[in-house]
């Protein structure tokens, strides 16, 4: 597969990622328990994205898991400290 | 010599092409402001209680005509309302407020089915929502019916009198509006025919209600955490920029794909509504 078409496939599936985890805390609005488990599931799983698409993309290295890991943490306590 | 606001949000060969703001020990420099901030706005409520708040006036019949009309949808019978289950849910967040909790059952571990007993309301089924922060008898009833545990309650078949008691107070110094459901099925029932009005006798627990801050906590905190998520996506979005400008070629990973996150990340503080169910 092409490179470009290949970041728009992976750009695509982080998008649909992100919708879901939205749709979700729509869904479950005055449930935070549930919309914490959501919110940390999301964080994780983008972590996992970065690294397949690192690892696709012959760029891996730990120090850019670590960049994932710190934008997710960042992005959970920033949400989850509201619930 | 690069202006230090420059390497702070800019890629600039003086910060090896990525902005300051980005590099992994300002992430936790941020999470740790971060948390900061949200400890003063902690320990400011717990020092000065009733500074921050929510108090909003629900209607508690609109709460008992809105959980009918989930029933008639559901092809049920209505519920009708009961005023021991009234007095029951009234001296049910009497309790929550005197006690300092949220819960279906007490420090004291007082269960709410002693409310229901001391009543005067003999039951062979029973059951409880409770809500809170909420603006609206429509958004409360939105979350029980999002909730399957809630949901049960609001239509289950057996019960045929409801209770619904709506009061004011502080829980761990923060002023707050509690919301009390109360369903039941008396030991000897009698059947009944199903109206299209509802007669409801709601109690609202005080005759003065405290008039709210304005200022409510999730108001507060929602502002506090979005300050950093557009302080995040305006360094992403500008590095992302450079990026692609000056075709930029270096370890690090996609700013496309953290903005996408934040972006996220954003939509939801923005979608969250106030007011937690239990």
């Amino acid at each position: 597969m092409k490179k470009p078409l290949r970041h728009l496939l992976d750009y695509l599936v982080l998008c649909l990622l992100v919708s879901t985890g939205i749709v979700l805390i729509l869904i479950y609005n005055g449930n935070p328990i549930f919309q914490r488990f959501v919110v940390l599931g999301l964080s994780l799983i983008y972590i996992v994205w970065g690294i397949v698409h690192h690892l696709k993309e012959h760029t891996y290295h730990p120090k850019i898991v670590a960049e994932y890991a710190l934008f997710a943490l960042l992005g959970s306590i920033i949400v989850i400290g509201l619930f | 010599m690069a202006h230090p606001a420059h390497t702070l949000f800019l890629p600039h060969p003086h910060n090896n092409h990525r902005a300051k703001l980005l590099w992994p020990r300002s992430i936790l420099i941020l999470i740790g402001l971060f948390i900061m901030g949200r400890s003063i706005v902690d320990i400011t409520i717990g020092l000065l209680p009733g500074v921050l708040g929510y108090a909003s006036q629900i209607d508690a019949a609109k709460v008992i005509e809105l959980t009918n009309n989930q029933r008639l949808n559901a092809g049920l019978e209505i519920v009708r309302s009961s005023p021991e289950l009234s007095q029951a849910a009234l001296a049910k967040a009497t309790d929550m407020f005197a006690n300092n909790y949220w819960a279906h059952v007490s420090p004291q571990g007082t269960e709410p089915w002693t409310f229901v007993s001391n009543a005067g309301y003999k039951y062979q089924h029973a059951g409880e929502n409770l809500a809170r922060d909420f603006s609206s008898p429509k958004d409360i009833v939105s979350a029980w019916m999002a909730s399957s545990t809630h949901k049960k309650n609001l239509l289950d078949s057996r019960y045929q009198d409801i209770g619904v008691a709506v009061m004011d107070g502080y829980i761990n110094g923060v002023e707050t509006t509690i919301v009390v459901q109360m369903f039941g099925a008396p030991q000897t029932s009698v059947s009944r025919i199903a109206s299209s009005t509802v007669d409801a006798l709601p109690v609202l627990a005080s005759e003065k209600i405290i008039p709210s801050s304005g200022l409510s906590p999730l108001d507060l905190s929602r502002s506090w955490s979005l300050a950093f998520v557009i302080l995040i996506l305006f360094a992403l979005s500008l590095d992302w920029i450079f990026v692609l400008r000056y075709n930029l070629i270096r370890i690090s990973g996609k700013s496309w794909a953290h903005l996408t996150y934040f972006a996220g990340m954003a939509i939801i503080l923005l979608i969250i509504r106030q007011g937690i169910i239990l």
